[in-house]
């Protein structure tokens, strides 16, 4: 297992065999370089028979983030169409109206079943 | 501004705000942190901390004024009236880009709220790049959580360089 402790601009990021969770608020100025963890352990699934599961939970992300995110979820779907089993949970904070707008926004054209949590 | 000593912040007092300086990682975090403790229960408070980090994190970027660590110098100011916040920077550019920026935000202003979620989605999409356009997603992403048009003023220091400022300003709401 590996984990990236939050900083002061980033969030903290668990990346396990199966399981991959991001908390906290992100706003680097330079987020390619920052998920770059993330983006090789997705490319390491491809092709795997491995189920995984996927949890995002922010606090703030900047637009930065944002082109980080679309990467993920774009490699997540295309994880999808090689039928690999994925459990996709994005949560929010109860009073975040705008997070969960755009979440909705970012999951608009997702091919793969995902939730959405209130916390 | 100009009493106002480089590098140094002050508190908000009677909700007003300023700082100027170098827009370093720990200072916007700072600045950031003060923001979220003055506005905790205020239900703008996400909305003001995105549009603050978009701001800084421009200034930070492309001011033209930098430091050996390539950190931009500028303003940053918070204050309000009864009906909104106003979030302002200010920074240096180099007067051949004035142009650009004043064509992007002129374009984002007409733009309503559907035209805007349409705009930002198509420019996330666009590869990474490292030039100057990198401000546009920014400029799109405050022009909706402010929904209102973005202010903005040119103002020439000399041959070279120009003052750049910008105002994004958040209606209060009840």
């Amino acid at each position: 297992m590996k984990i990236i402790e939050k900083t002061k601009s980033t969030p903290k990021i668990i990346i396990d065999e199966k399981k991959l969770s991001i908390e906290g608020e992100s706003s680097p100025e330079n987020s390619l370089e920052f998920y770059k963890p993330v983006f090789d352990w997705l490319e390491e699934k491809k092709g795997t028979k491995d189920s995984i599961e996927i949890k995002l939970f922010f606090d703030y992300f900047n637009t930065s983030t944002s082109k980080c995110i679309i990467d993920i979820l774009d490699i997540i779907n295309n994880l999808k169409k090689d039928n690999k089993e994925i459990k996709f949970i994005w949560a929010y904070r109860e009073y975040d109206e705008d997070m969960l707008e755009s979440i909705k926004e970012f999951l608009e054209n997702s091919e793969f079943v995902f939730e959405i949590e209130k916390v | 501004m100009n009493n106002i000593a480089y590098d140094k912040y002050l508190n908000f007092e009677d909700n007003y705000f300023c700082f100027k300086g170098f827009f370093t990682e720990d200072n916007i975090y700072e600045i950031g942190n003060l923001i979220k403790i003055n506005f905790a229960s205020h239900k703008n408070k996400q909305r003001i901390y995105s549009v603050f980090i978009e701001m800084t994190q421009n200034v930070s970027k492309y001011s033209e004024e930098k430091n050996k660590e390539k950190i931009g110098k500028g303003i940053f100011i918070f204050k309000e009236d009864e009906e909104y916040f106003y979030l302002i920077s200010g920074n240096q550019i180099k007067n051949n880009i004035s142009d650009k920026i004043e064509n992007i935000l002129k374009e984002i202003n007409v733009l309503d709220l559907e035209e805007l979620k349409k705009l930002y989605k198509n420019k996330i999409r666009e590869p990474y790049s490292r030039n100057k356009i990198g401000a546009n997603v920014g400029f799109i992403d405050m022009s909706r959580k402010s929904e209102n048009p973005l202010s903005y003023q040119f103002k020439e220091i000399d041959k070279d360089y120009s003052f750049f400022s910008l105002i994004v300003k958040l209606k209060k709401g009840d």
